[in-house]
């Protein structure tokens, strides 16, 4: 395995500016995030495929990593829920044709395995270097009302925990850790921890320029970053 | 050490390079406005012999005193040459108030690179260019370009001013004016060659007729500069801070969903909160937040709100925006409430709102507030002055029931001629707040409770 600065120079030196999505979970998982069970394999190769659904037990979640596809879902590159290796082999089959109508220049080097997480609340949490303000983490609601609610609240780094707390206070998203028509209210401790760790990222990693955990999925306990993506500095 | 920008504010001479008395230069207003000026004045233009009852000098050469502090009013062009003999003069601090720099496109922006590079080498310190300057109530100093006759000054107060925009700059000061919210200091630093935001939040928290900083930014010159300084600002003082230009993309390339959602706003919104500001969203809620933290000495340290009203609509309003504000309006407790009955007549509505209804007296409404307010965190008070019943002796009457509680109140009269703006200007003179309507009474209210949450809370919840 490579260590986390070989991941962030390897990907400079081949002149991409994202991680791939397993590198950027790997980051992830360094500083504590909890990230769904995944497994990587080469394209082509059907039967360490199928070795590693095994692995991870249906149901899973497929999608296609190749550094000329910066939106993975536009680009048809994922699909979800697949129960079995029959709807394994059409999905697979699904996301080449996608990718060779959409992007038919775009050159698939991994296909990402992850088990399927159990539905919950979504949020995102990121980060940014910013010019003016340094390095800055944001939080709000996550997943397909990202753009739409535009339920987000930015806070610059160094953040207390109290200041954290905050910055969940202000946000529609917040509402989900207070108890409301008699439901138990969610966990916070698990999302201060994540807004911490993605903290320690971008302290520690200064040629990380973004990052998005989107979606996290929220639980009763803890929490879970769905996708992460994390952009270097050019 | 004392601040650079008290040299700025408090100079015993002043040099005006560009005075005149042609009406439509820059200046002939400045030099008129430095009339009110308790230090030396000394115009300088090669053109006068004498301006406004002053000796004019022909260069900044030929003044006989040593110069504190130079006003420039020259055309663009000019300015880079007077900032060498204003060095050989041995002047150390200048205003530079002409525009036509960076803000102007590609040469002027030389320009300023020019003078930005002399500034540092000669170890001078520079408010401007493009800027209004420095009015200061205390010794009368007034460097901005704008009549007296056409925008009015504000008295003497407790509120400074930083702003970024020199429009912004009068405009509020007017709108200060008119309301009878007095002014301490007014800086407006233009294209922050030198001299930036955080400078000027640096010298009002140390400046003892500061009590309360109203802020109008567009960008600052650099944000950690600013947070550092906004924070040690409200450890010591309120402030309110308007950031305008919200809606400006960020960078044009941002692959993330966290960089698109931040733009610039949401990191200046971040800077606001963290640095324990209270934001305003536009010209009137900056105005009305001032005046609430500039004007009531005792902070609102909870979310209970009292309203008491002598017009029932009114109340009705104010409740509505108390909701999205934040407050809750817990019913008058039962035995203030057996008080109030014995106290008043059957008619009067004693829930919260308390409403005295159009034949409330005077006296009614300080009655009110003495056995109702305690149990309270703030009170809005609202007084229909068309009520026969109510006299302009309310206006004390409310203001001693307000000092008694040491619970801040906001009052909302809406505004009319005559009758109604004495009162209101009495209310503000006793430390009352007062509002044209009930939704920006409980505005002004939810900004003072914001200033105060922001000092107890860490310690509350650690």
């Amino acid at each position: 395995m490579k260590t986390l600065d070989g991941i962030i120079h390897a990907t400079l030196k081949e002149g991409r500016k994202a991680l791939f999505e397993h590198e950027a979970k790997e980051l992830a998982r360094s500083v504590g995030i909890i990230v769904p069970k995944f497994e990587v394999v080469a394209p082509n190769d059907e039967e360490a495929l199928l070795s590693a659904a095994d692995k991870l037990g249906y149901p899973i979640a497929v999608k296609a990593l190749s550094p000329d596809i910066l939106h993975k879902t536009e680009a048809g590159a994922v699909m979800l829920d697949i129960k079995n290796k029959i709807e394994l082999a059409s999905a697979v089959k699904q996301i080449t044709n996608n990718i060779s109508h959409r992007l038919p220049n775009a050159m698939v080097l991994h296909l990402l395995l992850e088990k399927m997480m159990p539905p919950g609340p979504e949020l995102l949490i990121g980060g940014l270097r910013d010019e003016q303000f340094g390095p800055a983490i944001a939080f709000g609601l996550g997943g397909i009302w990202t753009e739409t609610l535009k339920d987000a609240v930015f806070g610059i780094l160094p953040l207390s925990r109290n200041e954290m707390i905050d910055m969940i206070d202000e946000t529609r998203a917040g509402l989900f850790f207070k108890a409301f028509r008699g439901a138990q209210p969610l966990d916070r401790e698990p999302v201060l921890s994540v807004m911490q760790a993605i903290s320690r990222l971008l302290t520690e990693y200064q040629e990380i320029r973004e990052i998005d955990l989107n979606p996290v999925r929220v639980y009763a306990r803890g929490a879970a970053a769905l996708d992460v993506r994390i952009l270097l500095k050019a | 050490m004392p601040s650079i920008l008290d040299g700025f504010f408090y100079p015993r001479t002043v040099a005006l390079i560009g005075a005149t008395d042609k009406p439509t230069k820059p200046g002939t207003a400045i030099l008129e406005n430095l009339a009110h000026f308790n230090g030396a004045v000394y115009p300088v233009n090669p053109k006068h012999g004498t301006l406004l009852g002053h000796r004019c000098y022909a260069s900044i050469a030929e003044v006989p005193e040593e110069i504190e502090l130079a006003i420039v009013a020259l055309p663009a062009p000019l300015v880079e040459y007077e900032v060498d003999a204003l060095r050989a003069k041995g002047v150390r601090r200048l205003i530079i108030i002409s525009s036509g720099f960076s803000e102007a496109g590609e040469a002027g922006g030389q320009m300023q690179k020019r003078i930005a590079g002399k500034i540092k080498e000669y170890g001078m310190r520079l408010i401007g260019p493009n800027a209004l300057g420095v009015y200061n109530t205390d010794n009368g100093l007034d460097s901005f370009f704008v009549s007296r006759e056409r925008v009015s000054r504000p008295a003497a107060g407790r509120l400074s001013i930083i702003s970024q925009s020199g429009a912004i700059t009068v405009i509020l000061m007017e709108a200060l004016a008119r309301d009878g919210i007095g002014l301490a200091k007014a800086v407006n630093y233009g294209n922050r060659l030198d001299i930036d935001d955080a400078d000027c939040l640096d010298y009002f928290a140390d400046d003892p007729q500061t009590g309360a900083v109203a802020m109008y930014i567009e960008s600052v010159a650099d944000g950690k500069k600013f947070l550092q300084a906004a924070k040690n600002f409200t450890a010591r003082k309120p402030l309110v801070v308007w950031k305008a230009g919200k809606f400006e993309s960020g960078a044009a390339a941002v692959a993330s969903h966290t960089a698109t959602l931040a733009g610039r706003y949401g990191l200046y919104q971040a800077a606001i909160r963290q640095s324990g500001a209270v934001e305003a969203y536009g010209f009137d809620h900056m105005v009305d937040a001032a005046k609430a933290v500039a004007v009531m000495n005792y902070p609102c340290l909870g979310s209970r709100l009292l309203i008491v009203t002598n017009g029932g609509g009114m109340a009705v309003a104010a409740a509505d925006q108390a909701g999205m504000e934040g407050f809750t309006m817990p019913p008058v407790p039962e035995d203030v409430r057996q008080k109030l009955r014995q106290a008043f007549p059957p008619y009067f509505v004693l829930n919260n709102p308390i409403d005295i209804t159009g034949s409330g007296k005077d006296e009614d409404y300080r009655t009110a507030l003495k056995e109702a307010l305690p149990h309270y965190d703030a009170a809005i008070v609202i007084v229909l002055m068309g009520a026969t019943t109510v006299t302009e002796s309310v206006t004390e009457l409310i203001a001693r029931a307000c000092h008694e509680a040491k619970k801040p109140v906001a009052c909302c009269i809406l505004q009319g001629l005559g009758y109604t703006r004495e009162a209101m200007s009495v209310l503000l003179k006793l430390g009352i707040p007062v509002y044209p309507s009930p939704e920006r009474a409980v505005r002004a209210l939810a900004a003072l409770s914001k200033v105060a949450c922001r000092g107890t809370h860490e310690e509350a919840r650690s």
